[in-house]
């Protein structure tokens, strides 16, 4: 009995392991504090995490000994290599078949198996032709207007400027009529069906990183301290303000090539601040980078003009409504000194609304990425950015109230 | 008197504080006789429990001398006061109860988003151009709206004390402008003024007004042998009680400048003022100014200067038009005239003028104008003159009511 107990014991703690092991892949949680650490130590440690082992690549091009700066725990081991790999500007490829952690010099569609996918954009197109029947800006050339791309291209050329990232989201998008055809990695395809979407919605919306961004925010938010520096490293600094933080944060790497987190020294104070989010704030500002939500996580970075997954859509057709009319309305007899002819397609259709927020974004401390589909206008960045963008709308009239039976 | 005022420049600073009713109503009171910013904040962060950060890149800044005095100031005041002494930016940030000294470049904090529903004001510019507009002779020229053509004038009149525009947008008829609230305050102010019935007074002029009134009323008399000028300046000013501030453009250049002046006998402090700033070289002469109801001495002509009068001209452009008509000649003949008002530039008519008789006085008003407003820009004493050869033209002052 006693034996028959034991190769029992014996038998349930194999069985035991056996899934452990190969539930590796699904199951297994990593922390990542890697706050200004080196890339092979922090590559070492993920994979030792995981019960695998890290493979150095004999490509002298890879600096092990750069800084990363990633703060995380409870992980899913992709998304912290998705976090490594943006903070260090080399692609972590985590291969649970062979139990290798990798650095991989292709680019992320030939690692992870792409996917094909076809979106119908027949209501988005039809909102477009619509808009540019209506308001679109007049081309003063002769016949300039038939050589431009179709209205399906010219969503594909928003999508892709909107979410490439010119790291990891790039695309191949094909426009076949009024589809729009993708070969991408799953997480890519999702996101250009999550931006189809808000762009087919009357009422717009936010991005799910914009969503996540807020939640990440508001849990820094919550977060206060005492304590008081002089001058610090940046890095002390950002060590005080995400230490508590359940939130996940990484530093892109436009940032760590920009600033020198051990050397450069600020003058922010967490504990000055009512919160770790105003001091975050302060921080930026002091140290000239941004802050938005990408990878589902915080991300520090200074990336200007690049796309991110961080969006708002707004739909304008009611703003350019009340446009048209103030621009009849402001017309004079023909032929006089100071006198107007103009009209909102001559003035530029929706780009009055886009020139408008990239200029008072922009007198806020705010480089945006502001793009426009129709009466969709697309504004690239995090919580502030958006926010401000949200302001600067409503003082031009904009009313984001949806109306008694509209859809959302 | 001179060993007075001697001593005054040797003295630091006096720094007093009025009743407090609240952290935020908490009156200042500002006595600098050549002390360095820095010190003279600290005193104020101390006084109202906060403390003092001085960027990095601004030190040279802080550890310029500050000429100033003002009584009763609010703190915001005082600080405008302060970042003008010194030529660098010096703001109260509530979040970390600090008074920051940083470069006046640096982004403002606390910007607000405001949309100015312009119509009204488009709408009588319209009026203006369909009844006046010069007809246009050459085609092509750039059209801008009525709308945008206001915003050029708010870019031209309300330049920031560190010398940057609005930066506006034009969508509409609305004008969106992200600013700090100071900044919103002057943009409501001059379209209300040109909103209004009869035009009026910006507030920096009416406040301009007042202090050279005090500062005529009052009487000073002193010596000076080999003093500094900014000395000499901050004696009349404090024995006429009118708060004052030297910019740094001013100290920079004039503020080891020596002067000899003597006045014996009893004089208007503003006459005294007037020779003393005679003094300096006539290439980079001094004027005076005001910001935040504290009197300037800059090298800045007017490029931030906010005092100015709105006048409306309609009744006047309505006159005209009928002089215009009433010299008209029969058709083809030699010397004969048969231009309207419009063919000669509606409301520029008017301008053309002023800009003529305003030069022969050496008055350096600047003029613009949005429809038939006219906006001039000076010291109340330069205003005035060009009121009264508005007058002159037929233009009749609004009755007070």
């Amino acid at each position: 009995m006693r034996e028959f107990t034991l190769a029992f014991m014996g038998l349930s703690l194999l069985l035991l392991s056996v899934p452990t092991r190969t539930h590796a892949k699904s199951d297994a949680l990593v922390d990542c504090v890697y706050p200004g650490e080196q890339l092979g130590n922090a590559l070492s440690d993920l994979a030792a995490q995981l019960g695998y082992q890290f493979e150095a690549n004999p490509d002298d091009d890879v600096q092990l000994d750069q800084t990363i700066w990633v703060l995380a725990r409870n992980a899913k081991p992709e998304q912290a290599a998705a976090w490594i790999s943006a903070s260090s500007g080399w692609h972590v490829n985590i291969d649970h078949a062979g139990r290798r952690v990798k650095i991989v010099e292709a680019e992320p569609e030939t690692v992870n198996a792409p996917e094909v996918r076809a979106f119908d954009v027949s209501k988005q197109v039809n909102d477009f032709v619509e808009y540019q029947d209506r308001f679109g800006e007049r081309v003063e050339q002769e016949g300039a207007e038939t050589g431009g791309p179709t209205s399906a291209e010219q969503l594909q050329l928003v999508a892709e400027e909107v979410l490439d990232n010119g790291f990891d989201m790039s695309f191949s998008g094909s426009a076949v009529g009024r589809r729009l055809i993708f070969t991408a990695p799953r997480r890519h395809i999702s996101q250009v069906d999550e931006f189809l979407a808000l762009i087919a919605s009357t009422q717009g919306g936010e991005s799910r990183d914009l969503a996540l961004d807020r939640d990440h925010r508001a849990h820094l938010a919550s977060i206060k301290s005492d304590t008081m520096n002089d001058t610090a490293p940046v890095s002390t600094v950002l060590w005080q303000l995400f230490k508590d933080c359940q939130s996940p944060v990484f530093l892109d790497r436009s940032i760590l090539d920009w600033l020198s987190i051990e050397d450069d020294l600020s003058e922010i104070s967490p504990g000055v601040y009512a919160n770790h989010r105003e001091a975050l704030f302060a921080l930026a500002r002091e140290q000239e980078f941004a802050v938005d939500g990408a990878l589902g996580a915080i991300r520090l970075q200074m990336l200007d003009w690049e796309g991110s997954g961080s969006y708002r859509v707004f739909e304008v057709t009611k703003l350019l409504e009340q446009i048209e009319e103030d621009y009849k309305e402001m017309k004079t007899d023909d032929d006089l000194v100071e006198g107007y002819t103009g009209d909102i397609q001559r003035e530029g259709g929706v780009n009055i609304i886009v020139r408008a927020l990239e200029q008072q974004l922009e007198n806020a401390g705010h480089s945006a990425m502001v793009l426009s589909y129709g009466s969709r206008v697309v504004v690239v960045g995090g919580v502030e950015l958006v926010d401000t963008a949200v302001e600067v709308l409503k003082a031009l009239g904009w009313d984001n109230a949806p109306e008694p039976g509209e859809d959302k | 008197m001179k060993r007075t005022l001697l001593s005054l420049a040797a003295l630091t600073v006096l720094f007093t504080f009025a009743n407090a009713d609240s952290h935020e109503g908490t009156a200042v009171s500002v006595r600098s006789y050549g002390e360095t910013g820095t010190t003279v904040l600290e005193r104020v962060a101390s006084e109202h429990e906060l403390t003092v950060r001085v960027d990095d890149e601004a030190g040279f800044y802080g550890n310029s001398a500050l000429w100033m005095v003002g009584d009763h100031l609010s703190l915001d005041q005082a600080l405008m006061a302060i970042s003008k002494g010194l030529g660098a930016r010096v703001t109260h940030n509530k979040e970390t109860a600090q008074i920051e000294l940083v470069l006046s470049d640096e982004p403002a904090k606390g910007l607000k988003t405001k949309g100015y529903d312009v119509s009204v004001l488009a709408g009588q510019f319209i009026e203006y151009v369909n009844d006046y507009g010069q007809p246009q002779y050459e085609e092509g020229g750039e059209e801008y709206s009525a709308s945008e053509y206001l915003s050029f004038l708010i870019d031209e009149l309300l330049v920031s004390d560190e010398g940057t525009w609005p930066e506006g947008s034009v969508v509409g008829d609305r004008l969106l402008y992200t600013l700090e609230a100071r900044r919103h305050d002057h943009i409501r102010e001059l379209l209300a003024l040109l909103m209004s019935e009869h035009g009026g007074e910006s507030g920096e002029l009416a406040k301009m007004r007042e202090l050279t009134e005090t500062l005529d009323a009052a009487r000073y008399s002193g010596e000076h042998s080999a003093t500094p000028i900014s000395s000499v300046l901050a004696g009349i000013f404090v024995a006429a009680k009118v708060p004052f501030v030297l910019n740094a453009d001013f100290v920079e250049v004039y503020g080891d400048w020596h002067v000899d002046y003597e006045q014996a006998t009893e004089t208007s402090a503003l006459t005294a003022l007037h020779e003393v700033l005679g003094m300096v070289e006539d290439d980079e002469p001094a004027v005076l100014g005001v910001s935040e109801g504290v009197l300037t001495v800059s090298l800045d002509p007017y490029t931030t200067l906010r005092t100015y009068r709105v006048v409306d001209v309609e009744e006047l452009l309505q006159k005209l038009d009928v002089a215009y008509q009433r010299q008209r000649t029969s058709p083809g003949k030699q010397d004969g005239f048969a231009r309207s008002l419009k063919d000669d530039g509606g409301v520029d008519v008017i301008i053309d003028a002023l800009y003529t008789q305003l030069s022969a006085e050496e008055n350096n008003s600047e003029i613009s104008s949005y429809g038939s407003r006219v906006v001039i820009r000076g010291g109340p004493d330069e205003i005035d003159a060009a009121l009264g050869i508005l007058e002159e033209m037929g233009w009749e002052k609004p009755q007070a009511k």
